[in-house]
């Protein structure tokens, strides 16, 4: 066994870093550019413009922050990042509309709410 | 053969040990994991926001998948971060809907409030605006009494100047006055004759009529004979007429008597007809419930 070893180990040894090497290669290959999830990252983003400002500035800023960097980094054909960026964004913009309508939900439901208090109280008064 | 099939074996066995990263999840995907398992148990993203859940479920199994095949951390730190973000919004979106059909139910009891309060405030009104008409009536009725008693007292007042009239009353300012004049008597005599019994029943009627007021009866002459037997006749005859009244009913104490004798003239004492005016005797009838008031 020993004398069969000692030479499958050595081949291993080659063997493994280039086999790895080359699938890192394979995977690595330039990828297409991410044009499509560009496109609905900065859709997502405008559509958070407007309702979101107020009610959840942060999140939207990171939206903005994200798309922004998405387009430089698309522009310097570095696209794996720029997809990323923009899945990012997208995800950030879809965040601060959902957070604006709940803030928003909640504004009128205590409004409602405090509405029927006042009503209950003026007719508890004698 | 065998060989080569074990070879290959731990060939695919080395490449997946040399390229997988560290078997310990990084931060980003167990906090998405976290967050997502979360969203999960959460009962108002279950009701309102499963499609939302659905994207963060798939995005975290995505992120996994990319784990487990050993793909690059940027790759799988943002997969991570996406299927966070996801969970967080569906999250939100759960909130937000709950909100909404909390709203609904609000809304219709606000609308219920508001009605109770307006059938409660319309109730007062009706309460309010009954007993306004109550008050009403009640002001309805007094003036009615008040009108009847004001017509009351018209007709009675017209009654009174009516029977003043028949009378021949006089207004002074001691109260109404009567004259009962010298065709009543006889000359130098003091009894009433039958014939003034008229004239002092139509008197005594009038006065039974108003039983509060007082009366005072005064005798008067002519110049004719001296003051002193003048002063006498006058009183004598301003008696007769109390007694007469009096015997008709009138209530003795309401009567004052007195003779003036020549002292009060009416007239100058140069006629025959003149002095016929002076020899009077006067009825003065109180205007209130106070004694007339006496000349001195």
């Amino acid at each position: 066994m020993n004398n069969v070893q000692r030479p499958i180990h050595r081949l291993l040894c080659l063997a493994v870093p280039a086999a790895a090497s080359l699938m890192l290669a394979t995977a690595c290959a330039s990828p297409p550019p991410p044009a499509e999830q560009l496109a609905v990252g900065r859709a997502a983003v405008e559509r958070a413009n407007g309702p979101a400002a107020a009610e959840a500035p942060v999140e939207l800023a990171a939206a903005r922050d994200k798309i922004a960097r998405a387009n430089t980094a698309y522009a310097a054909k570095d696209y794996d990042g720029a997809r990323r960026l923009a899945e990012q964004a997208e995800a950030d913009a879809t965040l601060a509309e959902a957070k604006s309508r709940a803030v928003r939900s909640n504004k009128a439901l205590t409004e409602v709410r405090e509405g029927i208090r006042q009503l209950r109280d003026e007719m508890a008064r004698p | 053969m065998s060989r080569t099939l074990f070879a290959s074996t731990v060939l695919a066995a080395a490449l997946a040990a040399a390229c997988s990263t560290t078997k310990l999840a990084p931060p980003a995907l167990a906090q998405a994991r976290a967050a997502v398992h979360s969203a999960e148990l959460d009962p108002a993203v279950l009701s309102h926001a499963p499609l939302e859940l659905k994207k963060a479920t798939d995005s975290l199994a995505r992120a996994d998948k990319l784990f487990n095949v050993g793909d690059s951390m940027a790759d799988v730190d943002s997969a991570a971060y996406v299927a966070n973000v996801q969970a967080q919004a569906a999250v939100a979106i759960g909130q937000a809907k709950s909100n909404d059909a909390s709203i609904a139910g609000a809304q219709a009891e606000r609308e219920k409030a508001r009605g109770d309060m307006q059938a409660m405030a319309a109730r007062k009104a009706q309460m309010q605006a009954g007993a306004s008409e109550q008050r009403a009536v009640k002001a309805e009725q007094r003036t009615a009494v008040a009108q009847a008693s004001a017509s009351d007292a018209q007709e009675q007042a017209a009654q009174l100047q009516q029977r003043l009239t028949a009378l021949q009353a006089k207004q002074t300012e001691r109260g109404m006055l009567v004259t009962l004049g010298d065709v009543l008597f006889e000359t130098n005599r003091s009894e009433v004759k039958p014939a003034a019994q008229v004239s002092l029943h139509k008197l005594a009627d009038f006065l039974a009529q108003y039983p509060a007021r007082r009366i005072l009866i005064e005798g008067h002459t002519d110049s004719v004979g001296s003051a002193a037997s003048n002063e006498s006749l006058s009183l004598r005859r301003a008696q007769s007429v109390d007694d007469a009244l009096v015997g008709m009913g009138l209530s003795a104490q309401r009567v004052a008597v007195a003779g003036y004798g020549e002292d009060y003239p009416v007239a100058d004492n140069a006629t025959d007809t003149n002095r016929a005016l002076n020899r009077r005797v006067e009825v003065y009838i109180a205007e209130n419930d106070q004694p007339v008031r006496t000349r001195r």
